[in-house]
């Protein structure tokens, strides 16, 4: 198993050997210390940059991780000029790649080292004007998401309050349930049928219902023949 | 009556500012009939972060719209004057949504729950395409929730009659767009059908006008102000001319002064008072001289509807457009036509402030004084309750239809039901 500077000299050849050069630069100094692992310049000036990723014990530990630098990558670019980015992941396992469309809808292209060491190139990466025109359509996504957590936040702690307040109710009604039952156990109770009592009840709770002619109108609607 | 549909009866009344909704209850939950698309689906973001939801209805898109006005852009109403485009598929998709609101907010845990007895209210003159749209909607609602045994559709009209308890009658129904005369007995009579283009829209463009002329243009740009200063200075005269006069003769009985809620901006009306009575009477008369004015400044006249062949003029005031309905009719059925007349709706619903009952009236004696005036002695009133009473119908129509009346595209009635059409 090679060593993280290892993977660094494997990659930095396999770039070179397809006409980069490795970019150093005042400007993107901080990008390369702190998220970046190397950076190229292509033939006409294009900036290519690398994120490493090795794999982890657990497949999902790597997944997670490759989708939080997607992330990153993406609001990194929308204020920086690079054309191209790839993930190189080392030695993974199928299931610690995230889906195929979310690398192809961001533009970051993703390149594998096997256990032999060999470099290949599973998705390319695209030029960035593509992921400019991007940018607006995820800055609208980012609002919107933004807003729905805050949302549900909000909505949770409606429901929390009126759940309260329901209890509370319930709580109430059923104290003055046992009251009644207790009370009507001592009394005789009238002949009227269920069926009948439960009619009288609906009916008489809603006006709109009750001596409506148009109850028996379609209640004869019938298929002509 | 069948326990069960009595039970899980379920009405529907789509409006085209409000979706009404829910089982039997004293009233319907009420949500805007509008929905914002937060996502097309392809969304990175989303997708990473696992949010599914496309479209927000109902009180959460308030909460979705914030300060950024361009979001604005991506909320949408579906409905124009009770209808849906056809290839509108942003906003089948809304309706779709508000649909299913409904059902997951009141699909019961009832062990013997098998689906709803659905009865959704469109507008008189929705086409056929509509009613194919909404049963596949709630077919596939079905298929998703199960929660639909059976639906059906029915006239916004026929749903206020059914409220109002009246089995004969005439119901006009008058929102912003469009007013439709519908006589009913027993079944809306569908070829008698009146409807007349305008509505709530013209009272709004002459109160517009009255902002003009007071000098309040910036105020006339505003569709809301507009709106509810209309609602609070309009009135309807008993006759205009007669209410014209005494306005002018007697300026400070009529004078108002309208102020914004909780602002301190205010529309002085001064002399030009009298202006408040021009408000109501376009919606019962816009053939009215005094309206020629407005409309050669570039206000539009309402334009022409055909019923039946006959071209019907846009402008033709509402008692002659409900005698005409009435005409449309067997001859025998007219006199009982005419002895209930139901007015519905939000542009009725001006009241008769006090001190002025002798020029200003409520809607249901400006129609009958209309149709007396053509020598037919005609009952009218108000719906009651006419926020609820499409909805109120549907339930009734719900509970009492039986199960095996199936649909009937003739007829346009009968239960479309799971397990024989969906």
């Amino acid at each position: 198993m090679l060593s993280h500077s290892e993977f660094l000299s494997l990659i930095e050849k396999y770039f070179e050997s397809r006409g980069y050069v490795t970019f150093l630069s005042e400007e993107y100094k901080d990008l390369l210390n702190n998220f970046f692992d190397l950076m190229f310049r292509g033939k006409n000036n294009e900036i290519i940059a690398i994120k490493i990723v090795e794999q982890k014990e657990f497949s999902l530990k790597m997944k997670e991780e490759i989708e939080k630098i997607i992330v990153r990558v993406l609001s990194i670019v929308s204020n920086i000029d690079i054309s191209k980015v790839y993930i190189v992941a080392v030695n993974p396992r199928f299931t610690s790649l995230p889906n195929i469309d979310i690398f192809k809808e961001s533009g970051i292209g993703l390149i594998t080292i096997g256990p032999d060491n060999q470099i290949i190139e599973r998705i390319p990466a695209k030029m960035r004007e593509y992921r400019n025109m991007v940018g607006k359509s995820i800055e609208k996504d980012i609002y919107f998401l933004v807003k729905d957590l805050r949302t549900k936040v909000y909505l949770l702690e409606e429901r929390m309050s009126k759940y309260e307040e329901r209890l509370n109710n319930l709580l109430r009604r059923i104290e003055f349930i046992e009251n009644k039952v207790s009370y009507i156990s001592t009394k005789e109770v009238s002949a009227i049928s269920d069926v009948e009592e439960k009619k009288k009840v609906m009916d008489d709770s809603f006006d709109f219902l009750r001596d409506n002619p148009w109850l028996n109108v379609l209640s004869k609607r019938k298929k002509s023949t | 009556m069948d326990a069960y549909k009595r039970k899980y009866a379920y009405g529907e009344d789509y409006g085209t500012s409000y979706f009404k909704f829910g089982p039997l209850a004293e009233k319907p939950e009420i949500i805007e009939n509008r929905g914002i698309f937060v996502s097309d689906g392809e969304s990175i973001i989303f997708k990473i972060f696992g949010v599914s939801r496309n479209i927000i209805v109902g009180p959460e898109v308030s909460l979705y719209l914030g300060s950024r006005s361009d979001i604005a852009r991506y909320l949408i109403y579906p409905m124009k004057d009770g209808r849906v485009e056809r290839n509108d598929e942003k906003a089948w998709k809304v309706i779709y949504e508000l649909t299913r609101y409904g059902f997951e907010k009141f699909k019961p845990d009832d062990r013997d729950f098998d689906g709803f007895y659905v009865t959704a209210a469109l507008s008189a003159i929705a086409p056929d395409y509509m009613y194919e749209k909404i049963f596949e909607i709630h077919s596939r609602i079905d298929s998703e929730l199960n929660v639909v045994k059976a639906v059906t559709i029915i006239p916004q009209p026929l749903a206020v009659a059914i409220a109002q308890k009246t089995v004969t009658c005439v119901v006009v129904e008058s929102g912003h767009g469009n007013t439709q005369i519908t006589p009913i007995s027993m079944y809306p009579i569908r070829n008698a059908i009146v409807t007349l283009n305008r509505g709530g829209a013209e009272a709004d463009a002459v109160a517009a006008e009255i902002l003009r002329d007071l000098g309040y243009e910036d105020r006339a740009r505003e569709e809301k102000f507009v709106r509810t200063f209309k609602e609070k200075v309009g009135l309807i005269p008993l006759d205009l001319d007669e209410a014209i006069r005494k306005a002018k003769e007697e300026p400070k009985r009529f004078y108002v002064k309208y102020r914004v809620p909780g602002t301190r901006i205010e529309i002085d009306m001064g002399d030009k008072s009298w202006m408040r009575f021009l408000i109501g009477e376009i919606i019962f008369n816009p053939e009215h001289e005094i309206f020629e004015s407005y409309y050669n400044r570039g206000m539009s006249r309402p334009s022409d509807t055909v019923v039946g062949g006959e071209r019907i003029r846009g402008t033709l005031p509402l008692g002659e457009a409900i005698e005409k309905s009435v005409n449309y009719t067997p001859v025998e059925l007219a006199p009982s036509l005419f002895k209930k007349i139901i007015l519905s709706g939000g542009n009725f619903s001006w009241q008769v402030p006090q001190g002025l009952r002798d020029v200003a009236v409520d809607a249901a004696t400006k129609v009958r004084k209309q149709l007396r005036d053509m020598g037919i002695e005609a009952n009218v009133e108000l719906a009651k309750d006419p926020v609820y009473s499409v909805w109120k119908g549907t339930i009734v129509y719900s509970i009492a239809v039986p199960d095996d009346y199936l649909w009937d595209w003739k007829k346009k009635e009968g239960w479309y039901k799971r397990g024989k059409h969906y």
